[in-house]
This record gives C-alpha cells, structure tokens and sequence, in this order.
C-alpha cells in the first residue's frame, strides 16, 4: 500500500498509535456520534462515519492491529510526533561521566557519594579546643546504603504478636490493645503471616502463623481473658522459634506488648544477643503506666526497633499503621553500626533520629539500626566527652562501620574514618554549628531537662523539679512545640499541687520529649 | 565562656545549650521555626524565574495534569520546551525542609538529573547548596538561594 493510500486510523480516532482498547472504543463512541449518518446527513460525515467503522474494527482486532501497526510504523513513523503529554520523552544518549569536576564545598558539610553509600556528617565546631577538659563535642551522622537496583514489590511481613494477658491486663489496658489491633490487623493481606503468643506466667500460642491469619487472631483477641501473673522469658522463647522456621523473605517482627514488669526480665537482657544475630525486629509498646521504661528500651533498642508509650488508642494506632507500610517496602532488614575510639573520647549519647528513634544505653560500641526503607536513611546524633587534654597539633581520628543485612542474605558494609583537628578557643569563639546539629542538640536538651526534673523528684526535691519543667516549658513554647509545652504545664500544677507526679505524668514527659526528635514531617503520624 | 549567660550557672566547653535551663550557648535563629526560606528557580534558555517560599515540595516536571504527587506543587516545564529537552513528567522533587534546608531528589526520570555536574541516585534527596545548575535531561535550571 502506498503511503497515499495509507488511512491513518490513529488520526482519525485523534489518538496515539499506543492507544488502549478502551480509549478506542470511547475515541469511536464520541466520533461516531457525531458522524452517524441517522445523526449526520453530510454526505463527507457519512464516508467518514464508514472509516471509522473501519477503524474500529482493524484495532480492536489484536491479529489486525498488529498488520495495521507495523504497516502504519513504515510509512508513519518517521514522521510520527506524539501529542507531549501522553508520549515518554525522547531518551537523550547522555555521557556517564561529569562533563566537568565537581565542585568541592568544605568538607564538614559536602556528602560524599563515595561507593555508592551516602554518608553527611555534621559536627558541633570545626574540631575540640586545645587543653579544655571536660568538653562536650557533638556530632550529627547520616547514613545511606545503596539504593536496590530495581524498585521491589512489598514484602509481605511475617508478625509474631506477643501479648501480655496476665490480671494486670484486665480491663483499660486490654481494651486498648483490642482497639488498637482491630485498627491495624484488617489492613493486613493475605499474604501476610500473623502468630499470636499470649503470656502470663506460662506462653501459650494461640493462632499459629499461617498466611491470611489476621483476621483469626483479631477474633481471639476479642475473646482473651487476662489472668495470672507474668514472665517474659517464655514466650519470647516461644516467638524466636516461631521466627526462626518463617519464610527466608519475610522480615521476622516481633510485637511486644506488656503493662508490666517481669522478675526475669535479668535473664531477657542476658539472653537478647541471640535474637540480635537473628536480625529479629523487636518493636516494644508499653501499656498503662507500670512497666518498666529501661526494659522495653533495651530490648527494643538492641534490635533496632522503637518503644511507644500507649495511653490513648488512637495514637498507637496510626504509629502502628505507619510502621507496617514501612516494613513492607523495607530493602534493609538489619543493620549495625559499630565504631573504635581514641582513648580520649568516651561517648556519652547516642540516638538514633530517623527513621524512628531509639536511644541507645551507654558502655557498648556496637548498636542495631533497625530496618530502612527506599528513601530514609539513618540518622545518629553523638554526644562525646573529651577525657584527656588534646594538644594543638594532634587530630581525633575515629573509624565507624556500618554492616547492613539484605533480605537474600547479602551484607553491604561500609567504613567510614571520621577526623578533626584540635583547635584553638579562638578558632570558635564565634562559631555556630549547622542549623540541623543545633535542632538536634536542642531536642536532646528537652529530653534532658524532664529527666533532670524527675531525677530532683526522686531525691525528694520538688522545688528544683519544678525549675526544670518550667525551663522546659518555657523553651517549647518558644520553639513553637505548643502541645507539649502545654502537657508541660499540667505537670507542673500537679507538681505544684501534690510534690510529686502522677506516673502516668512521668510517663508522657519522657514519651513526649522522646517523640520531638522525630522529623517534623514524621512527627504527625507517630506516637 | 564556663557560665551559661542565662542562669550563671557553671557549663561544660562545648556545650550548646545549658544543662540547668535549657538556654541557647550559641546564636540560635529565633525564627528557625518559622518559616521564611525563599529560593529561586531560573529556567537559563528562557529567563522565566519561579520563587519559591518555603517550606514545601514541589514537583518539576512536564504535562500539566498527567503528573502529580501527594502533597507537592506541580512545576510543569512544558512551556519551556520540556520535552524535547528531555523532562520527565514526574522528573524530580524539589523540597524545601521546615528546618530550612533544600534538597532535589531524582524521581528516576528517564534521562536523569544533575546538580552541579553530580549525577543523583534515584529516591536520594541531595542537598542543595546556595547557588546550584540543576540539569533535568538536557534542560539547565539556575538554583539561588534568597534568604534567610
């Protein structure tokens, strides 16, 4: 057929050559409206009207469409422009390489895209003062791995529930782990995997995990009557077995929920490095107001995971919610980070930032990130003392390395030399560190001040508790953090009313402080 | 300084804020938690400049209403000859952070983005420094940070 004979079906229906069947038949349906000979008696309508009947008929037939296409190709497509807000853009053959070097920006704040991970960090001065004992010395780190090479379908998750079912439980604290879950379970698929441990002072699994099991463990959760007294040991026993025998490409996740306090809680410390070298995901959350905060911190934190405090349903939900759809798409099940100091630096804090919070106790050199997702990274503020005096020319050096654990068993791991130099009190008499290490460092001051409060309070000193919160108030407010200043505030007519708080006060005071470390951004969803 | 300039109370070298009242050691910006950051996007062959205030996400892309993000403003480039040079329709996410950061993220758009002469990963924010040559494909933007 010669090209001028050729009908150009695609223009006459006023669509692309990819067009759908569906935008076929709708392009049809309006032309032949308007060019149906009962409706139209132009006799050109009427020619038109037989083309598109033509036209219909070639590309809604798959072998027909397929002649037509590549006849329509030959004599069409060199000629073809696509209407630019359907067509992909041309691919433009652009060279690897930088077309000049890079720009160097001074190396306290430049990332460096070194092998492929994303490493920035952020120090409190250019480096410590000469001969200054004690100091405190800051820094802001963020770590990336590299990107997955393709963009990953969700995974599906494999939840072991364990649930505290002793008397404790009875009444407002169970009612707000029914409600909790019963928002959560349903947004579960099919293929996800649901065990459910109840405990007291025995384990017992309840719905053993099968894919598609959620809504099962929901029904028995409605029907669980608290009784006993408690023991951790067991069914944490019983939930790393459970974990153990999953699906190599679930990530293992462990809930945790208790009101309370355990005796063998020594012996769940001891035995905790176990589940670290499972890459076990622990996520902690606290009922009611009796259990015990150092606990559920160690044995979320050596995991990687986070504590939520639950006093209200609705909050634990929506963090809950969030994690889940994290999980999923999480490319990095676990990683740690581990680091070698020079004798003259001792850490004194580390928190994890992002992508959830986690503070880490003390004395150790190796902590669990947790997982990541596409996108996040993991953020850590360090606070360091300096124990001995540094002389003028000498230079800290430390060395950290980060080993991430991939899903196919994979370990990406990355070191990184950190060094400063030793300066002069000149050198940052007027020195303002980067915006994001002065936030950091504020929040973790907020923190700070609550605990000192509660610290006075428990040497029986009311008067200076008070001092603290009202500090604490005061700087919230300024910063524009009016919900927690205000909760600040309740505490402090508590304090001034009775001497002491409520533990339920002690309680969102330390949550509360906790949760503004989080990113803005991330801030609104979690608890 | 060993008193904190708040309280007079002893405090640490190095601290930035006092362990007694909570107080600022170092200049901290009253406003760091409003929201007063404005940079500018020029597109370089046609002068056209955008102002941006921040904080905020906006999408830089092509096709107007065939493209779009949660929560972000849609840039279309189309007018400016997008196509040909090479955009994406979702191209890359220019986000102005409440902490008053800047960073370009790469949508894994077809022909890629650069800042700087940098090639960026997909899905990695890059900070954006004050002065930036943001290339989407073949097209040159001009980033100028204009204050704070």
């Amino acid at each position: 057929m010669s090209a001028k004979d050729f009908i150009d079906f695609y223009e006459l229906l006023g669509l692309p050559p990819n067009a759908s069947r569906e935008d076929i038949e709708r392009a049809f349906r309006t032309l032949a409206r308007q060019y149906h000979p009962d409706l139209n008696p132009d006799p050109e309508a009427q020619e038109r009207f037989r083309l598109l009947v033509q036209a219909r008929e070639t590309l809604l037939d798959t072998k027909r469409r397929a002649l037509y296409d590549q006849q329509w190709r030959h004599i069409r497509g060199r000629t073809f422009h696509p209407a630019p807000d359907q067509a992909e853009e041309p691919t433009i053959p652009i060279p690897e390489a930088p077309e000049a070097p890079a720009k160097t920006t001074t190396p306290e704040t430049a990332p460096i895209l070194e092998q492929e991970w994303y490493v920035e960090t952020l120090y409190s001065r250019p480096g410590p003062v000469e001969n200054r004992v004690p100091q405190r010395f800051y820094a802001l780190t963020r770590w990336r791995p590299p990107a997955p090479p393709t963009r990953e379908p969700d995974r599906p998750l494999f939840l072991c529930l364990v649930v505290d079912r002793s008397t404790s439980m009875q009444g407002r604290s169970l009612q707000i782990l029914r409600r909790i879950l019963s928002q959560v379970l349903p947004t579960l698929s099919h293929q996800d995997i649901v065990a459910l441990i109840a405990f007291d002072d025995r384990a017992e699994l309840l719905v053993p995990p099968r894919p598609g099991n959620a809504p099962l463990v929901l029904q028995v959760l409605m029907r669980l009557r608290p009784q006993g007294a408690t023991e951790f040991m067991p069914p944490l026993r019983m939930a790393r077995e459970l974990l153990e025998r999953r699906p190599r490409s679930t990530l293992p996740w462990l809930l945790f929920f208790t009101d309370g306090r355990a005796y063998d809680q020594p012996v769940v410390l001891e035995w905790l490095p176990t589940l670290q070298k499972e890459h076990i995901l622990i996520d902690a959350f606290g009922l009611g107001t009796e259990w015990d905060e150092a606990f559920l911190e160690r044995l979320a934190t050596s995991t990687g995971g986070t504590v939520t405090y639950i006093h209200a349903y609705d909050e634990g939900a929506k963090a809950l919610q969030e994690r889940l759809v994290r999980l999923r798409r999480a490319y990095v099940f676990a990683a740690f980070l581990e680091w070698e100091l020079p004798p003259e630096i001792q850490v004194r804090t580390i928190v994890r930032m992002a992508p959830d919070i986690g503070y880490y106790p003390s004395g150790h050199n190796t902590i669990a990130l947790g997982p990541l997702m596409p996108g996040e990274w993991w953020q850590i503020l360090w606070e360091w003392d300096i124990v001995h005096p540094l002389p003028l020319h000498h230079r800290i050096h430390l060395r950290s390395t980060i080993r991430a654990h991939l899903p196919d068993g994979r370990v990406w791991s990355h070191t990184r030399d950190f060094e400063r130099p030793v300066v002069t009190a000149e050198d940052v008499r007027s020195y303002t560190p980067a915006r994001e290490v002065i936030d950091a460092v504020q929040r973790l001051s907020w923190h700070r001040l609550q605990e000192k409060a509660r610290k006075a309070l428990r040497e029986r000193r009311p008067r200076k508790a008070q001092h603290y919160l009202q500090a604490l108030a005061h700087h919230l407010t300024r910063a524009g953090e009016i919900q927690m200043a205000e909760t600040v505030r309740q505490e402090l007519n508590v304090l001034r009313d009775r001497a002491t708080l409520t533990a339920e006060g002690e309680k969102r005071l330390e949550y509360g402080t906790r949760r503004l470390l989080l990113p803005i951004l991330r801030r609104r969803n979690a608890v | 300084m060993s008193v904190c300039p708040h309280c007079q109370a002893p405090v640490v070298e190095g601290l930035l804020f006092c362990e007694e009242c909570g107080g600022p050691l170092v200049p901290v910006v009253e406003d760091m938690y409003t929201t007063s950051f404005t940079g500018q996007l020029s597109v370089l062959a046609s002068r056209a400049t955008l102002t941006l205030e921040g904080p905020g996400r906006w999408l830089l892309g092509r096709g107007r209403g065939t493209a779009s993000l949660q929560g972000a403003t849609f840039i279309d480039l189309s007018p400016y000859g997008a196509y040909m040079e090479g955009v994406s329709r979702r191209h890359a996410l220019l986000e102005i952070s409440p902490e008053g950061r800047a960073y370009l993220t790469d949508l894994d758009s077809s022909n890629g983005t650069w800042v700087d002469h940098i090639r960026l990963q997909p899905h990695r924010p890059f900070p954006l420094p004050a002065t930036a040559r943001i290339r989407l494909g073949r097209m040159v933007l001009q980033w100028q940070h204009l204050s704070p």
